[in-house]
């Protein structure tokens, strides 16, 4: 009896020894599948092909054999391109002069569609049930920039057509879930849009407490992450009238 | 607006002055002798490497992305935060990827797509605790995303030679050359 108690404290011991050792045990990682970036990106995947704008151009890669990618193609799309968003099969471009719309419908070589152009602002765009939102926020370079966000029918992807213009404060990054709509407002925080009627945001709420820059949902979870100067900030919003905080990981200037 | 050369930037300047604004005020004026504006800090040798490091406070939080259950935060210039976010009310801080110079990153099949300086890097990410680069291909991103975040300010233009630019401070400058 004795040896058999001696015996399940060692094994019990053991078990307790290995699973406090295994912190992050190669085979439980998992980064296979494609990811989700947030509006902000300059990278994305579409029809496994990765796609990268810089500065003045639009460059296609062939990432088969991830040991020697290779560039397939490099588009000049004109100045100031900021951000990438892939919607269908389709490359949407947020630019300094607006939105250029990208097809690759023949193929992996995007092929221009059109060009919406607005003032000069700095702008990421998010697009979902054929309507685009574009945040446009004033840069420096030339204060004549504006804050705000425009909402843009792109039904036909050749013939965008504005529907909409929102007051901002100063809009960075922004993702659209089914009928909500979240804005990163940079040092004013992070607005919530009811987008029921897609053409109509009609602001929720404002966490102006919330510095933030980047953001990404999860419509499967209901779940947002957002980021900013002060770290990353997790919610539920299953009812997006009330979010519901699930965590903070703090920077160390929002722990100050 | 990013990283403009001196005759890159005038030209584009009046152009855009014409095009979208209606004042002169804020064209820059390269004559400056001593002005506020950043400088580039260097990375040492040990700073270039590619490779998991312990996790790590985040300093200065850019673009995030997410990949399966976990969640990859940049921070700036320096490298990338990996989370296990497998449960959202209490994320692990799991592990630092170094990539000195990056701002964007993207994943596809246990490979982490990230810019470093003029470089896109393919880093195999299949065991996380030792990362390895796949591949370099040279010369991808030409402004090299040597340029402070701050808009509006003149900075030191970086220099090729003394390496990767892994922050920028805030200082007095003598007569700069580049300007956001």
């Amino acid at each position: 009896m004795k040896s058999l108690k001696l015996r399940s404290f060692f094994i019990y011991t053991f078990i307790i020894f290995i699973s406090l050792s295994s912190c992050v045990s190669d085979a439980e990682f998992d980064a296979s599948g494609e990811g989700k970036g947030g509006s902000m990106t300059r990278f994305t995947f579409l029809k496994g092909y990765l796609y990268i704008v810089d500065e003045n151009t639009l460059k296609t890669f062939d990432i088969a054999n991830p040991d020697n990618p290779e560039l397939l193609n490099t588009l000049e799309v004109g100045s100031g391109v900021e951000t990438i968003f892939p919607y269908e099969n389709y490359l949407f471009l947020g630019t300094q002069w607006g939105m250029k719309i990208y097809s690759l419908d023949n193929g992996p070589v995007p092929q221009f569609l059109s060009d919406f152009e607005h003032s000069f602002s700095c702008d990421p765009v998010v697009v979902s049930n054929s309507i685009a939102y574009v945040t446009l926020r004033s840069g420096t370079t030339c204060q004549t920039g504006v804050d705000r966000m425009e909402v843009v029918d792109v039904s036909n992807l050749r013939d965008p057509r504005l529907l909409n213009t929102i007051e901002m404060k100063n809009p960075h990054g922004l993702s659209v879930s089914d009928t909500v709509l979240f804005v990163c407002e940079g040092d004013y925080g992070f607005k919530v849009f009811n987008i029921k009627d897609r053409a109509n945001p009609q602001l929720i709420s404002h966490y102006d407490s919330i510095p933030s820059y980047d953001v990404i949902t999860n419509y499967a979870r209901k779940e947002l992450i957002i980021t900013g100067k002060n770290g990353i900030y997790q919610y539920d919003y299953n009812d997006p009238y009330e979010l519901k905080e699930l965590s903070q990981i703090l920077s160390i200037e929002g722990n100050e | 607006m990013k990283y403009k050369i001196l005759k890159l930037l005038t030209i584009s300047a009046f152009g855009l002055s014409i095009l979208a604004c209606n004042n002169w005020e804020n064209v820059p004026n390269f004559d400056v002798e001593e002005v506020e504006g950043y400088r580039p800090i260097y990375a040492t040798e040990g700073e270039k490497e590619v490779k998991t490091l312990p996790p790590r406070e985040i300093e200065d939080p850019g673009k995030i992305y997410v990949i399966n259950d976990y969640l990859l935060l940049v921070d700036r210039l320096k490298g990338i935060h990996v989370f296990d976010n497998r449960n959202p009310e209490n994320p692990q801080n799991i592990g630092f990827i170094q990539i000195t110079g990056s701002n964007d990153v993207a994943v596809r099949d246990n490979i982490l797509y990230a810019d470093q300086a003029s470089d896109l890097l393919a880093i195999d990410i299949n065991n996380p605790e030792n990362v390895k680069i796949a591949s370099r291909v040279k010369d991808v991103f030409p402004f090299g995303s040597q340029y402070p975040q701050q808009e509006g300010f003149y900075f030191e233009c970086p220099d090729p030679e003394k390496g990767l630019v892994i922050g920028w401070e805030l200082t007095t400058l003598q007569s700069p050359k580049c300007y956001r």
